[in-house]
């Protein structure tokens, strides 16, 4: 019975051994939205933020902005948007761009109807911000094709 | 170790004095799973087969997955392994697909290998257990909650070592599809502290490399985010996925077996790693990097404690670990999402730590076996944690938040069990046992067993079994949601059960043996996904049991709503002849099985109806070589996909036929030198998993393309073995 004993405590410590052993690394991924290349972000031009954050804006634009706003996954991937300077690129690269904070607030289609709300909301920033941002005007809309 | 079992036994039963009875119960298997204690088969309270080394090496069979399917009454779903994933196994008609195993319960030596994430378990090359050094494997069909728990819901898969000998083998396998394994073993008898000691190890490395398979073409359409044609691979502009694969279909494993006693005490560690190419995701076609990498260890040890001629106790003690990464590469925009990243991954991984100590006593009241009872206490410790992840391929970085995340969570279990045994008398023998387990998540599970059996006359036994068994939702279910798509289950998820009664007729006649039974199985709770309605999606939103909707996009949440109800046949035969010159064997179960879910009734996806196997083998005699040959049958069955793909037509798998010659024998002229050659050829060239990224019917894609399956392939093994003194 002693050696049992002895047993049973060496069977202990090597079980416990055994059970610290290394492993994959399960830490969720942290994610920062990341700026996308292109000079400076107009965003940082008071008048520029002020009018594609709508007090400046027109009343086309509060429009779609108050149609987003009613849309919980559009308010979100709008505002993410803006922040990443999406606005700023070429009108081709919007979607794209817009895509990460689209998958944020959970949007994943394209013919998901807060993806026609976010972007009737960014031709109107777009259009009506364009003097105040610099924005290049889009001829052909910048939703998806 | 089975003739010693044997033996035991034979010297405990007082009816077989007569030489012509000894020879009978010597010829006889020897179990230990059904009841954790040496018995006949016959006896054993469930249907339960045992395939012998002799059986696996006759054979050519080298697997878990062979040694069911050729020798046993339950069935793996053949060719799985060419989907990508791995072989899955089922019972009575009843095969789970998608379920990585968690409803068949696989030990090493009475030690449980299912980890407690999402409880899979692995039956083919993956699994990496040396045959070599397997004594014997017992395959058990039917609920075996009753003594070991959570996953024993198909069946029980126990497999026994080779009590140490001494002497070393080196071993070298290869063969077609290319296939190359490696082994090297070594066993060592010795006195130890002024006791009996042995040591036993074998490393093994298996490689397989293709074979190349021609897959699709699959037209992906238009991807919807960029309006270009969906890359099937980076720089694509066919939006084709196909082609011949001859980089992705691949797997590594390494593992080693070792086994250590000295006296009453036993130690065994175990580990494998797992690389296994994915050549038939969704993913890229053909990309090297979409893989599966999972790494297992598992320690034993255990002492026997002689008390008294009355009680045995047994301590033993465990700790596992496990991991898994899965890999996907993807060159759709529309699912990497992120702009500058052309080719991203999709990485799942998980872990599972688990340890614990399992406390056994039995009493055997009259000395004599005739009146055992047996109770254990398991305490186990689990920890469990996994998590999604998005990265861009070239710079690792994570473009979203980990999604599908189980924080890393440790939870603490307990089983405790008593099984009571009584013969009263030489021709009834009853076997009444429970387990209740309990798990934080959900109340505690009871599961009975009661069996009586009869032996009416010379060598029938008839068994009538009634036993229930569960399956404890892993934490992947209980506990993951998804963006959009899948919310938490609300109030956790209740075990899956199942009840099962069956009558076995047992009959032996010298050394022939023959069974047949009848079944009937109900399984509830069992876990399936449910689409969300409005008031429902709305409750997940507010409970933050998921992140976010989409108007268009169903909300599924994972529930107990689904049922199988299942009935049928199964029979065996199985003899040795012409002193043990000759054996044969077949087994065949017939069942129907319907899966209720949402009030709709339909057959199982992958589960045969009907299957079988048969086997000769005839020894030559002398230095000659035994010639062996053996078929495995199943019929066809709907694909994975069939009911929910909307494929036109709907995919089913055709029958298929595998036949298998063997021969094996020593090398003429070379002491010491052995071989197996074996071919196999199969009569189907396709299985019943969808592949590829085209799982939903298409306008340009309304048919399904099914995994295919190598139809011949051969090995030839040579083991060297290296004989010590005695």
């Amino acid at each position: 019975m002693t050696r049992a004993r002895t047993v049973s405590a060496v069977m202990v410590s090597l079980c416990v051994f055994a059970a610290a052993e290394a492993c994959r690394d399960i830490e969720p991924a942290t994610y920062e939205q990341r700026a996308i290349d292109g000079g400076a972000n107009p965003l940082t031009d008071q008048a520029c933020l002020l009018c594609v954050r709508l007090e400046e804006s027109t009343e086309e634009c509060r429009a779609a902005r108050a149609d987003c706003d009613e849309q919980e996954s559009c308010d979100f991937a709008m505002t993410c948007a803006i922040e990443r300077g999406c606005l700023s690129q070429p009108a081709s690269d919007i979607a794209l761009c817009a895509i990460p904070c689209a998958a944020d607030a959970g949007i994943l289609s394209a013919e998901d109807p807060a993806v026609t709300n976010a972007f009737i909301l960014i031709d109107c920033l777009r259009q009506g911000c364009q003097e105040e941002c610099g924005f290049t005007p889009s001829e052909e809309g910048s939703g998806p094709q | 170790m089975g003739l010693i079992a044997a033996l035991a036994i034979a010297t405990s039963v007082r009816s077989a004095a007569a030489q012509d009875d000894l020879d009978e119960l010597l010829s006889e298997e020897v179990v230990t799973t059904a009841s954790k204690s040496s018995e006949t088969t016959s006896d054993a309270p469930a249907v339960s087969t045992s395939v012998s080394a002799a059986t696996l090496r006759r054979h050519g069979l080298r697997t878990l997955e062979d040694a069911v399917n050729f020798a046993s009454l339950a069935v793996s779903s053949p060719g799985s392994n060419t989907h990508g994933a791995f072989p899955e196994l089922g019972s009575r008609g009843v095969l789970l697909t998608g379920d990585t195993g968690n409803h068949f319960l696989v030990m090493i030596d009475g030690h449980m290998l299912n980890e407690p994430y999402r409880g899979s378990a692995r039956f083919g090359r993956e699994a990496g257990i040396p045959v070599e050094m397997i004594d014997h494997i017992e395959v058990i069909v039917g609920p075996g909650s009753v003594l070991y728990g959570s996953n024993a819901i198909l069946g029980v898969i126990n497999v026994i070592t080779k009590r140490p000998e001494n002497g070393a083998r080196l071993v070298l396998e290869g063969g077609y599809p290319p296939t190359l394994r490696g082994g090297v073993g070594a066993e060592k008898t010795f006195r130890l502290l002024g006791d009996d000691a042995s040591l036993s190890l074998q490393l093994d490395y298996f490689l397989r490399e293709g074979p190349d398979l021609e897959l699709g073409p699959q037209n992906l359409g238009v991807d919807r985010i960029s309006g270009e044609p969906t890359r099937a691979f980076p720089g694509d502009t066919t939006g084709i996925w196909g082609g011949t694969a001859t980089r992705s279909n691949y797997q590594r494993v390494p593992s080693a077996l070792l086994r250590f006693s000295l006296g009453d005490f036993e130690a065994r560690l175990f580990g494998r790693i797992n690389e296994s190419g994915s050549p038939a995701t969704q993913g890229d076609f053909d990309a090297a990097d979409s893989r599966i990498v999972e790494r297992q260890i598992a320690l034993d040890l255990s002492q026997r404690i002689v008390v008294s001629s009355l009680m045995e106790l047994n301590v033993r003690a465990y700790a596992d670990g496990y991991d898994y990464l899965e890999r996907e590469r993807v060159s759709r925009v529309e699912r990497c999402l992120e702009i500058g990243v052309e080719t991203c991954e999709f990485e799942t991984a998980s872990i599972s730590r688990w340890a614990g100590l399992e406390l056994r006593a039995s009493v055997d009241w009259l000395e004599d076996g005739d009146l055992v009872t047996l109770v254990g206490v398991i305490p186990q410790v689990e920890v469990v944690g996994g998590k999604q992840d998005r990265l861009d391929a070239d710079t690792r970085a994570s473009t979203q938040r980990s999604e599908g995340v189980v924080e890393e969570t440790t939870d603490t279990v307990l089983g405790a069990y008593i099984q009571q045994t009584w013969r009263p008398t030489d021709w009834l023998g009853f076997n009444a046992g429970g387990r209740i387990d309990t798990d934080p998540r959900f109340d505690p599970v009871f599961t009975p067993r009661l069996a009586v059996a009869t032996n009416p006359w010379d060598g029938g036994t008839i068994k009538l079994i009634y036993a229930e068994a569960f399956r404890a939702p892993g934490r992947f279910e209980t506990d993951v949601s998804q963006v959009g798509r899948l919310a938490r289950p609300r109030g956790g998820l209740d075990p899956e059960r199942t009840r099962s009664i069956e009558l076995v007729l047992d009959q032996r006649v010298s050394r022939h043996r023959a069974v047949a039974g009848v079944f009937a199985n109900v399984w509830e709770d069992l876990v399936a996904s449910k689409v969300l309605n409005a008031e429902e999606r709305a409750l997940a939103v507010d409970e933050q049991r998921i992140q976010g909707t989409l108007p268009n996009t169903p909300v599924e949440e994972l529930e107990n709503v689904a049922k199988i109800e299942s009935a049928g046949v199964n029979t065996g035969y199985e003899a040795e002849l012409l002193d043990k010159q000759l054996t044969l064997g077949v087994n065949l179960t017939a069942a129907l099985a319907r899966k209720e879910v949402g009030g709709e009734s339909r057959e199982l996806t992958v589960a045969p109806r009907l299957f079988g196997n048969t086997r000769v083998a005839y020894a030559l005699g002398d230095e000659l070589p035994t010639l062996a040959l053996a078929g495995f049958f199943v019929d066809e069955r709907p694909a994975n996909r069939a009911f929910d793909g909307g494929f036109t037509p709907r995919p089913e798998a055709p029958p298929q036929l595998e036949l298998r010659a063997n021969v094996s024998g020593d090398v003429p002229g070379v002491s010491q030198l052995r071989y197996r050659l074996s071919g196999t050829y199969r009569t189907a060239s396709e299985g019943p998993y969808v592949l590829g990224p085209i799982q939903n019917a298409t306008a340009v894609a309304p048919s399904a393309e099914l995994n295919p399956i190598a139809q011949v392939e051969t090995f030839l093994a040579l083991e060297y073995v290296f004989q010590g003194e005695p």
